[in-house]
Order: structure tokens, then C-alpha cells, then sequence
């Protein structure tokens, strides 16, 4: 479809008609300022072309111009399918639709109203609105064409099924059957009865989902029960082992009872020999312990008398150790007094070196403060003279004009321009030659100034750059001159302009001509070079001595003199015989002062040695001393103690070791009594009384078992009836009866599920090479626009997706979804898309006819070069479209050949004022 | 009794009770017949630990036999420590119904005859149990063995299957032996016989459903069996050959559920074979909800046909007009070869099922 004529009335910003005639196949450039209705007139297209004429939507209220009342109306002309039609539509109050067909001489009714509507939207391949305004989405090939103002705009349009079979047709593929559509939906609907139609996976609730749980919930229980049930068996078996184990524990304990019975009279005999046997160990027992005690007390009264022995012979060994610890003694306190008295008097020596070092200190920072002195008096000197030649030049400096470079430059600028328009004067204005053919006095007068000028005979005076001049030849006449030429009179106003302009800088600056004026600039420069010099000399001066003025340095100074004077007092010299004085060698006084306390260290070290052997032979003294005392007081302790002891036991030591050999022989006697009563007993382990331990043990041990046992099988019987009281196997039988009905309906669900999942994904296998029988020759065409707009021979290809929902380029790192590239490649893309598939439609499939493609401020974000390529790619586009291009910017499309042009801002304006 | 019934789950209930219901029979053919002694040779109950509810059930029904009793612990119901029959509820029941519990020779009252048991005491064994009669045929008496267990027959036994000697009842001198462990009746030689169970348990088995009416008249004379059918339900199975068309046969099977006398009682399994055509699948399902319909007490059909690969009638009209339709038949027309992430056969099936639904429905 291509529009013809439309015309445009009470519709937002036209509240007067406007009307773009003689519209055809090829390019169009509607242009106007911002906000002067370019894209209103593509909705107004759209709104007419789309919506219902009765719609009261509220968007179809905001189309009213503002503050009115008014009804918007919408008259178009356009062909399709090989005949026009004229549409008149009004919205809002006198809403009307009326759609009329060119007969070849006049339009006639063909439909109106709903029906009007409902035959242009078929003839667009538009959808059925639905509520309100047709959204764009409903738009049919207008939603594929036209590239609007839109937040959609960067969005691929995505079809819907009437256009895809539209498409389909185009490029030569049978579209689905109404039949084979509702198929596809059938199969779908199978297919979500089970499973969520993107991720696959199973639908949360559905039958196949509560039967699968269902499953799982009774395969557990039945499990639960086998469980059970095989644990019951295990139990009836371990039931059986413990009373067959019973059984055994029985016949064990009656064999072992046999056995006890048997071994009494043994037991009697053993307990006899085994009571004798006791009564003498008895009485080894009480005369070992007899020999024992005797024993013991003959080896402790030895013992003391060794030790009395000892402690004697210690004394005795002691006594000349003793006598030479007192001649040591003596001879260390001797030594300790005599150092002592030797350090005190090289202490003497030290203090007085002290003093000498002290004063000689004094002496050398006196000397050092005078030399310090001395230098800042000769830095001051010298800074005053710097400070004062500073002041000498800045006070010439303050004494000049200002006279910046600038201001000769820009005299000397006036000056260069005055010459030029002098020369330029001299050359376009009036030259007067005059030659005197005898001496003349004659006068110029020229811009109301006159000159007299005296001639020889054959003398000549030329007059010239002026627009209007009289010469006055003395006593002859006055010739006058003059031109008209308009140039000379500029020239002359250019002439008087730089002179005057010159004249007023040169008094300005009291000089007579712009050379003066360079020279007093020289000057100035001369006086300001004196200062800075100057200047930088007190920095330097106070760079090199670090600091920041002069003044500071005379304050040093001061200090110093301060410090000097303090250094004289204490060392009790006038400041004129402190210059004077001699100066010790600081260094040989502290050479001697470390030798004499290198000496006192010497010597002090001698006494603290000698007062440590004093106290080591003091000790030593007192410990010979404490050795012989305690010596002699042990041996008297000792035989004070063994005679009480043989007091005590009545006997001498000698009566007492003839003692101790009876009681030692007695005992031997009775031991050998005992081991001939235990000869007649059988080993422990063989005798009755271990065997009837053992037996007694045995039986104890088969009765616990015994016992367990028992208490076992009762638990287990109780434990078997239980299960048989509860139903346990009516309950396994009834759970996996059930698990055999539910696993048998989830089976068939099973099947039944990936049946229809087996359906849809043979079904989308088919539909997927359709699709790309369909897309291919689309995704050719787009290619070679956008490539060739691309321009680089860029290589990647765009591939769409059957429902041109989304695109992704081939790139090499893979596909790559269009929403990632840039604000420009999209857009250029999906301006190439509608070319592509406005070509296709106008030149392909039965039904081949031009298409309105719109491009509403396209390629805004496209650069310069790009944009080039797209209006080549316009322009051949322009020969089988209707191309509308609307924008702010007709010169980006002045290169276009064969372009109509409206300046919509000047229709409105014609049609308003007309009205 | 207390039999696991998962292969007729949903009238599992209906299964159990008649199991009851056949038992009576039993008693009842006893009582008429006037019988010395009813012997039931072992898996009286399904397991040790059935409820008492059907220990008091099956006391009730043996209660009113006018004979003796003997009952034989079989594998099912073993003499363990947890035997149903050791059990308090099972200590209730009359005098005249007696347990084997042991091997000594037990007289039948009023007659000269003794009961020779083999009673089991696990549920699984190697050895013939009744090796240990061999030294009883001292006994001038008629002797009649009972036992549990399977007869060495190749094929039909397996080694822990309390196998039992094939001349067991010669060597023990035997004038019967009277086994059980087998559901369909089997009679070996004259002298050694399985009663049968005597209510079948699962389609196929046949035999069952049935007790044997023995008369010994004397020592070392023939004895006379007689089969007396006590099933209370009907098991059939009807095989249907679907290659020419399913009408025929369903038809067939219709004459053949006609003829039940009590249909309520009748559990009937539908086996289809052959190649059949696109409207087998609803045919099937119209007819089992007819036969439900009558009352049956259960129906199930067992799939075993083969879909024709070839689309015919009204789907194949439409696959000429519609290349959707073509290429979806074309590509379920025939089984995958076997390997992995192919479709299973029982999922194409009824994808294509399905589609043929899906299509019927669009199209109609």
C-alpha cells in the first residue's frame, strides 16, 4: 500500500488543515523544527488507518488540539491491490468511518463505518483491536515498514501469525493451515499438561507430578513394611536359635552339676592338710618377725657406733685447717684497707682534670661565638647594601608610566593599517598633476586642509588619494576635483579612522610617533630589568644564607652578640680580653681527664678484689669453724644415745649378736616343717576346691545366660504377637497393593507424558525447518543492506528467529544477541530490516505491490559515513517504495536524488493564515 | 488366606473374601460327602503374620466341618517360633481341628487309618521331608502321608523347594500321599496327589480352585480320587487376534462373558495380538467399559497388537492434505532401532495415539 494524498485536521497540533498532495512511489522528506508535527502526522496515518472510528479511548482524547473540544479528522488516499481508495475518517463526536473506491472518473461508497474499518485494516493485514487504540503490535505491515518514534523503536517488531503467513506467501512457503495452527496448539496443550513450556520440567501439581509422589510416598511405606515384616522373620528366627540355645545351656548345667557333686571327698582331705599347713606358717610367721626385730636392733646399735667413730675423726681433721682460715684472714684486711686508701686519692685527681676540661670548653665556644659574630656582621653589611638598591630601583620603577608591550603593538597595528589605507587611497582615489611651466605658488586643499607648495619652472606636484580636492594656482585660478566612487569615500573614513586612532595612543603616551613610542618603551623596560635584577640579587643573597630577610639576619646577629657576652661573664673575662686570651688545647684536657679516670677504674677495681678476698676468707673461716663444732657435738650425741640403748635392752653388743644367730636357726627349722606339710598338697590349679570354683563359675555364668535367653525369646514372642495384633501384613498386602494401582496409573501417565513431549519436539523439529526455509531469503536480503551500510566488508551475518522476536549476529566469538551492540548498529539494522522486507513485499511472491516504508528520525545515532551508505541504500529502495522520511535535519538528505520535499511547518503556517 | 493380591489390586478385597468363600466350599463338600478326616496339606494362611481377624475367620469356617481336622504347616505358615499356629487367637479353636505339629503317626478316629505328617519348620529347604518316614512302615494300618513340598519332577521344582521324592509314597509304604504346595491339582501315580489350591489365585493357573474327595477302603488298596471344584470365582482369558479388524473378535468375547453365570464373580483378562488399525484402541476401551458395565467383577486388557505403520481412512486423508500431519505419522510410523536416546516403544505407541486423537479432534 502507498499513500496518494492525506490530509490532516484537529489532530494535536493541526488544528487547521494540512495537506500533503502528489504523494507516490519513491523518496519523501517531510521536514520541520521540533515539535511542529512530523510524528503526529504519522499517528494520524496510523489512527486512521488502524483504529475503529468509534473508539472513545482516553488516548484518542489527548489527540484533540489542546484545550478544544474539537474532533480529530484524517482523510487519505492511497493505493492497493491495484485500486485507490479514499478514506475519510472523524473520531470523537461525529465519529465516522467512509471508505471510497476511484472508478476511474469519481470516487464512489464502497463501505462505511465498521465495515470501512475492518476492509483497510485487511488490506494492512492488521489484527483485530481490542479495546481502545490499536496498539502497535496490531499495526500488520505497518508494525514491519515503519520505523516510528517509539520507545519500541530499538526492538525488533515480532510477528504475529497472519503477517508470518503473509511472509510466508512472499517467499514462497505454504503457511499452516487454520487446521495444522490448531494442531500445533493442541499438541502444546499436551505438552503443558505436563511440563513447563520453556525449561521443560515437569509442572508442579499435575496429575504426573501427584501420582509420581504418590508412588514415592507408598513404595516407602511398603519398603517400611517389607522392612518390618523381614525384621519379624529375623526376629522368629533369632527366636528359634535362643530356644534351641536354651537347650544346650540346660544339658551344659546338669553336666556340670554331675561334676560338683563328685569332688567333696577331695575337697575334705585337701582342707585338713591345708589347715596343719596353716598353724605352721603361723609360727614361722611369729619367729621370723622375733628374728627380725633382734636382727634390726643389732644392725642400728652398729650403725651408731660407726657413726660416733666418724664424727671424732672429722674433729680431729679440722683443727689445723682452722688455724690457717685465721692467718688468711688477717693477712686480706690488710690488703682491702691499704687499696682502699689508694683509690680515694685518684678520685682527687679526676675532679681537678674535670675542672680543667670544664673551663676549656667555656674558652672554645667563647671563640667559636666571636668567629660567628664577626661573620654576621659582614652579612648584614652586605645585605643592607642590596635591600637599598632594591628600594633605589623600585622607586625609579614607581616613577614611570605604564606602558604595556601590547599597547605598541596595537599602535603599531593602527599605524600598518593607516599605511595600507593610505596606499589603497592613493591607488583607487584622485591623483592631480600639476607642472608649472613657470614658478607658481599654488595651494592644495584637501578634506578641509589646505597646503601651499612653491614650483620652479618645470616643477611638478602630484595630488592624489583623495576623493575631493581643490588646487589654487595663485593668480590664475582654482581647478576643483572630485569623484563620486563610493570605495574612495570608505577609504578616506578608513584613512581618518586609523589616523585619528593612532594620533589619540600617541598623545596618550606624550611621544610624536609610534618609533617614540617604542623608544619610552624600551626605557621602561630598561628600569624594570634594573629592579628585577636587584630584586633577584636579595633573593639570592637570602636564599644563600637561608633566610627570609635581612631584618632577620640583624636579629641573629643580636643573639649572637647576647651569647658572646653570657660566655664572657662565666668565665670572668672582659669581651676585650676574652680576644686576647689564650686558648687551651680542649682536646689534650680531655685526653688527660680520660686517663685519670681510667686509673680511678684501675684502681677501684683492685679494692672491690681486695675487699672480695677479705669476705671469701672470712667465710671460709667461719665455715671450718661450724665444721669442727658440729662435729664434736654429733659424737657426744651419738654415745649418749647408745648407751641409753644397751641400758634399755640389758644386754652388750656382743650378748646381743649371739642373740640374734639363736632366733635365726629356730626359724629355719620351722619353714621346713610347712614345706613338707605343703609337699602333701596338689598344685593349686589341681586341686578340688579350684575345680569346684571353676564349676561354681561356669554354672553362674550358663544361669545368666540362661536367664538372657529367656528374657529374650519373651520379648521376641511379645514382639511377633504384636506385629501380628497390628495388622502388619493385611497392611503390607493392602500397601503394595496400592503401589501396584498407583505405579501403574504413574505409568501410564509416564507414557503418556513423553508421548507428548515425543509429539512437540517432532512437531518443533518440522516447524524449525520451515522456519528456516522462511527466514533464509529474508535474512539474505537483510544481509546485503546492512553489510553494505556496515561498509568494511564485514562479514557477520544476521540470523532471525522465525517469529523476529530476536536476532543474534554471527560473530567470531559466537553468536552475539543484537540488544549487545551499540545504539547505531542496532538502529541501522532495523532499518535495513524494513527495507528488506518492504523490497520483498513489493517485488516478491503472487501479491507483489509498493510499500509504504516510514522513517521517522532513522540513523540518528549512525556516523557520517554510515549514514551515506543507508541514503544509497534509500535511494534504490526508492524505486519499488514509498519512502516517508520524517526529520529536524533536511540537509542530511539533500544528497538524495529525486526526493520530494515538504516543509511541514510551512504547510501549517500556509493553511492557518489562509483560514 | 490373607493372600497378596497386586496383580488385581482394585478388587484385591473381593479376592480375599472369596478365598474364605472357597474354603467354606471346602468344609461344606466334606460334610456332604461325609468324610473321615479333611487333611489340608500346608499355606492354610499366607504367612505367620496375618492378623488374628483371619485366624478367627479360617477357625470359623473349619469349625463347621462334622470330621477331623488335620492341618500341615507349610512353608507359608511354617512351624517357627512365630507360627500362626502357636499363637493364642489359633488356641481357641475346637478339638477336632488338629495341627501336625510332630512326625509320630497320628490315628484318625473311628477308622484305621494314621496321618503320617511332614510338617515344615522354615520357610525354605533342601531336604525331602518326608525322608523320615522310612522307618514307620512297621505299621500294619492304613497309611497316609502328608506333606509340603515340590515333587522332583525336572522343570517344576526347584532344589530349595522341599523336594520330594517321586517314590516317596513306596518307599514310606504309603497308601496316600496326600502333598500340597502346588495350586493346580496334580496327581502323580495313583497314590501321591495335590489337592490343588482351592481358590485360584492369578489368570493362568490352571487346576486350581479345586479339593480331591479321597477314599481309602483298606490297606494297600487303589484309592479313589475324585476332583470336587470349591472356587468361588471365575478367572478367564480371552485372546483376540486383531489383524482383521477388532469388531469381529470383540464380538466374539462378548458371547464368550454371555455365557458366565455369575459375572459379578468373573475376573476376565483380554489378550490382543496381531496388526491393528487405528480405531482398535477406542473399540477396546468401549468394550471394557461395557463388560464393566455388566458387572464384572474385574477387566483387564493386555496390549500385545501391533499398530499398522500406515495411516489409514480419515487420518490418512488428512496426512495427504496437511505436510504437518505427514511428516508427525511419517516419524511414528515404525519402531526406532534400539540404542541409546531412542524412544521407547511403549512412548511412540502412544505418541502416536495421541496424535491420531489430537488430529480426530481437529479435524472433525
Amino acid at each position: 500500500m502507498i499513500l496518494r494524498r492525506l490530509c490532516v485536521q484537529h489532530f494535536r497540533c493541526f488544528r487547521s488543515p494540512v495537506e500533503l498532495q502528489g504523494l507516490g512511489t519513491g523518496i519523501h522528506v517531510i521536514h520541520a523544527p521540533n515539535e511542529t508535527g512530523k510524528s503526529s502526522l504519522i499517528l494520524a496515518v496510523a489512527r486512521a488507518l488502524f483504529d475503529r472510528h468509534s473508539t472513545k479511548d482516553r488516548e484518542m482524547h489527548l489527540l484533540r488540539p489542546w484545550q478544544t473540544k474539537l474532533s480529530p479528522r484524517v482523510t487519505l488516499e492511497f493505493e492497493t491491490g491495484g485500486k485507490r481508495y479514499r478514506l475519510e475518517k472523524a473520531f470523537l463526536d461525529g465519529a465516522s468511518s467512509v471508505l471510497d473506491e476511484w472508478t476511474g472518473s469519481r470516487f464512489e461508497r464502497l463501505a462505511d463505518s465498521q465495515e470501512a474499518d475492518a476492509l483497510v485494516r485487511g488490506f494492512l493485514v492488521s489484527s483485530v483491536p481490542g479495546n481502545g487504540v490499536t496498539k502497535v503490535g496490531n499495526w500488520g505491515l505497518a508494525r514491519l515498514l515503519w520505523l516510528n518514534q517509539s520507545a519500541a523503536r530499538y526492538d525488533l517488531p515480532g510477528l504475529d501469525t497472519p503477517l508470518k503467513a503473509r511472509l510466508l506467501e512472499t517467499v514462497g512457503v505454504a503457511a499452516l493451515s487454520n487446521e495444522e495452527q490448531s494442531l500445533l496448539h493442541a499438541m502444546e496443550r499436551a505438552y503443558r499438561r505436563f511440563f513447563t513450556p520453556k525449561a521443560g520440567k515437569r509442572v508442579a501439581g499435575s496429575d504426573l507430578e501427584r501420582e509420581g509422589a504418590r508412588v514415592r510416598e507408598l513404595r516407602e511405606e511398603a519398603a517400611r513394611l517389607t522392612q518390618r515384616l523381614a525384621e519379624i522373620e529375623q526376629l522368629a528366627s533369632e527366636s528359634m536359635d535362643l530356644g534351641q540355645k536354651q537347650c544346650l545351656l540346660a544339658e551344659e548345667r546338669s553336666a556340670h552339676e554331675q561334676q560338683l557333686a563328685s569332688l567333696h571327698e577331695r575337697i575334705a582331705e585337701e582342707e585338713k592338710l591345708e589347715q596343719q599347713a596353716a598353724l605352721r606358717e603361723k609360727d614361722v610367721e611369729r619367729q621370723r618377725k622375733e628374728w627380725q626385730a633382734l636382727d634390726q636392733k643389732q644392725r642400728a646399735l652398729l650403725a651408731l657406733q660407726q657413726k660416733i667413730a666418724q664424727q671424732e675423726g672429722l674433729r680431729a681433721r679440722n683443727e689445723p685447717a682452722l688455724k690457717e682460715a685465721q692467718g688468711r684472714v688477717r693477712r686480706a684486711e690488710d690488703g682491702a684497707r691499704e687499696a682502699r686508701e689508694r683509690h680515694k686519692a685518684q678520685q682527687g685527681e679526676v675532679e681537678l682534670a674535670e675542672q680543667r676540661v670544664e673551663r676549656g670548653r667555656l674558652l672554645e665556644d667563647a671563640r667559636a661565638s666571636l668567629e660567628a659574630q664577626r661573620k654576621l656582621d659582614a652579612l648584614v653589611k652586605q645585605g643592607t647594601r642590596v635591600e637599598t638598591g632594591v628600594e633605589n630601583a623600585r622607586r625609579k620603577a614607581a616613577a614611570l608610566k605604564a606602558l604595556p608591550d601590547t599597547e605598541v603593538k596595537r599602535a603599531e597595528e593602527v599605524e600598518r593599517k593607516l599605511t595600507q589605507a593610505l596606499d589603497r587611497l592613493a591607488a583607487q582615489g584622485v591623483e592631480v598633476s600639476f607642472t608649472a611651466e613657470s614658478p607658481q605658488r599654488i595651494e592644495w586643499e584637501a578634506q578641509g586642509h589646505t597646503t601651499p607648495h612653491k614650483l620652479t619652472r618645470e616643477g611638478q606636484k602630484v595630488f592624489k588619494g583623495v576623493r575631493a580636492g581643490s588646487l589654487r594656482i595663485m593668480g590664475v585660478g582654482e581647478v576643483r576635483v572630485r569623484t563620486a566612487a563610493e570605495e574612495i569615500g570608505k577609504l578616506e573614513a578608513e584613512v581618518e579612522k586609523h589616523r585619528k586612532d593612532l594620533a589619540r595612543r600617541l598623545h596618550e603616551h606624550g611621544v610624536d610617533d609610534v618609533v617614540g613610542l617604542r623608544a619610552a618603551w624600551q626605557s621602561q623596560q630598561a628600569v624594570l630589568q634594573e629592579l628585577s635584577k636587584y630584586e633577584e640579587a636579595r633573593s639570592q643573597f637570602l636564599e644563600d644564607h637561608k633566610v627570609e630577610s635581612v631584618e632577620v639576619l640583624r636579629e641573629q646577629q643580636r643573639e649572637q652578640a647576647r651569647k658572646t657576652g653570657t660566655l664572657s661573664a662565666q668565665l670572668n673575662l672582659s669581651r676585650e680580653e676574652l680576644q686576647t686570651h689564650p686558648f687551651p688545647e680542649l682536646k689534650a684536657l680531655t685526653e688527660e681527664l680520660k686517663a685519670r679516670r681510667q686509673e680511678v677504674k684501675v684502681r677501684d677495681k683492685a679494692r672491690e678484689e681486695a675487699e672480695g678476698a677479705l669476705r671469701t676468707t672470712e667465710q671460709h673461716l667461719k665455715v671450718v669453724t661450724q665444721g669442727r663444732n658440729s662435729a664434736q657435738a654429733a659424737a657426744q650425741a651419738l654415745g649418749l644415745e647408745l648407751k641409753t640403748q644397751l641400758n634399755t635392752l640389758g644386754l652388750s653388743l656382743e650378748e646381743l649378736g649371739a642373740e640374734v644367730a639363736r632366733a635365726e636357726a629356730e626359724l629355719l627349722r620351722l619353714e621346713n616343717m610347712v614345706k613338707g606339710l605343703r609337699a602333701q598338697l596338689p598344685g593349686p590349679e589341681a586341686r578340688a576346691t579350684f575345680a569346684r570354683k571353676r564349676l561354681q563359675d561356669t554354672l553362674e555364668r550358663i544361669g545368666g545366660e540362661e536367664k538372657k535367653n529367656q528374657e529374650e525369646r519373651i520379648r521376641a514372642q511379645a514382639l511377633l504377637e504384636q506385629a501380628a495384633a497390628d495388622g502388619l501384613y493385611s497392611r503390607h498386602c493392602e500397601a503394595e497393593e496400592k503401589l501396584a494401582l498407583a505405579e501403574a496409573s504413574y505409568q501410564r501417565l509416564e507414557t503418556r507424558a513423553q508421548a507428548a513431549e515425543r509429539l512437540r519436539a517432532m512437531s518443533q523439529a518440522w516447524q524449525d525447518q520451515v522456519n528456516q526455509t522462511f527466514v533464509a531469503p529474508i535474512e539474505e536480503e537483510l544481509h546485503a543492506r546492512l553489510a553494505y551500510i556496515r561498509g568494511g566488508g564485514r562479514p557477520e551475518r544476521l540470523h532471525l528467529d522465525a517469529e523476529f522476536s530476536e536476532a543474534r549476529l554471527q560473530t567470531a566469538e559466537g553468536p552475539w544477541p543484537l540488544e549487545g551492540f551499540s545504539w547505531g548498529m542496532r538502529e541501522q539494522t532495523l532499518f535495513a530490516l524494513r527495507l528488506a522486507l518492504g523490497e520483498l513485499l513489493a517485488r516478491k511472491g503472487p501479491r507483489p505491490e509498493p510499500q509504504l516504508v516510514v522513517l521517522d528520525d532513522a540513523l540518528v545515532n549512525t556516523d557520517a559515513a554510515r549514514h551515506q551508505r543507508a541514503l544509497e541504500v534509500i535511494e534504490s529502495a526508492g524505486d519499488s517504495l514509498q519512502i516517508l522520511i520524517l526529520t529536524a535535519f533536511p540537509e542530511r538528505y539533500r544528497t538524495l536524488r529525486g526526493v520530494k520535499e515538504f516543509d511541514l511547518k510551512a504547510l501549517a503556517s500556509v493553511t492557518a493564515t489562509v483560514r | 488366606m490373607g493372600l497378596r493380591a497386586r496383580h488385581v489390586a482394585h478388587v484385591a478385597e473381593d479376592v480375599r473374601k472369596a478365598r474364605l468363600e472357597a474354603a467354606s466350599n471346602v468344609i461344606s463338600a466334606a460334610n456332604r460327602s461325609k468324610v473321615d478326616a479333611v487333611v489340608l496339606a500346608g499355606d492354610i494362611f499366607e504367612h505367620n503374620v496375618v492378623e488374628d481377624r483371619v485366624v478367627h475367620a479360617v477357625i470359623k469356617v473349619l469349625a463347621g466341618s462334622r470330621a477331623p481336622v488335620y492341618i500341615l504347616p507349610g512353608n507359608h505358615d511354617a512351624l517357627t517360633p512365630d507360627a500362626v499356629f502357636r499363637r493364642a487367637s489359633w488356641k481357641q479353636r475346637p478339638e477336632h481341628i488338629t495341627v501336625l505339629e510332630g512326625n509320630a503317626a497320628v490315628p484318625i478316629p473311628n477308622t484305621d487309618a494314621v496321618l503320617l505328617p511332614a510338617p515344615l519348620r522354615q520357610k525354605k529347604g533342601m531336604k525331602d521331608p518326608t525322608a523320615g518316614w522310612e522307618g514307620a512302615s512297621s505299621l500294619d494300618v492304613i497309611r497316609i502321608g502328608v506333606a509340603h513340598g515340590s515333587l522332583r519332577i525336572e522343570g517344576k521344582h526347584a532344589a530349595d523347594d522341599f523336594p520330594i521324592a517321586l517314590d516317596a509314597a513306596a518307599r514310606a509304604g504309603l497308601d496316600y500321599l496326600a502333598l500340597g504346595h502346588w495350586h493346580g491339582q496334580y496327581i502323580h501315580d495313583g497314590r501321591t496327589a495335590y489337592s490343588g489350591a482351592h481358590e485360584t489365585t492369578k489368570f493362568g493357573e490352571a487346576g486350581s480352585g479345586q479339593a480331591l474327595l479321597v477314599e481309602l477302603s483298606s490297606r494297600g488298596a487303589e484309592p479313589r480320587l475324585e476332583p470336587i471344584a470349591t472356587g468361588a470365582l471365575t478367572w478367564r482369558t480371552v485372546a483376540l487376534d486383531l489383524s482383521q479388524g477388532h469388531a469381529p473378535e470383540v464380538a466374539g468375547a462378548r458371547e464368550l462373558v454371555a455365557q458366565l453365570a455369575r459375572p459379578e464373580r468373573a475376573l476376565l483378562r483380554i489378550l490382543t495380538t496381531g496388526l491393528s488399525s487405528e480405531d482398535a484402541s477406542s473399540g477396546l476401551e468401549a468394550f471394557r467399559d461395557e463388560l464393566q458395565g455388566r458387572g464384572l467383577l474385574h477387566v483387564v486388557i493386555e496390549r500385545e497388537d501391533v499398530p499398522r505403520a500406515k495411516a489409514e481412512g480419515r487420518l490418512a486423508d488428512i496426512a495427504g492434505s496437511s505436510s504437518l500431519v505427514s511428516s508427525l505419522l511419517e516419524g511414528l510410523s515404525r519402531p526406532a532401532a534400539p540404542g541409546p536416546g531412542v524412544t521407547p516403544e511403549p512412548v511412540r505407541l502412544a505418541a502416536r495415539e495421541l496424535l491420531s486423537a489430537l488430529v480426530m479432534e481437529v479435524w472433525k
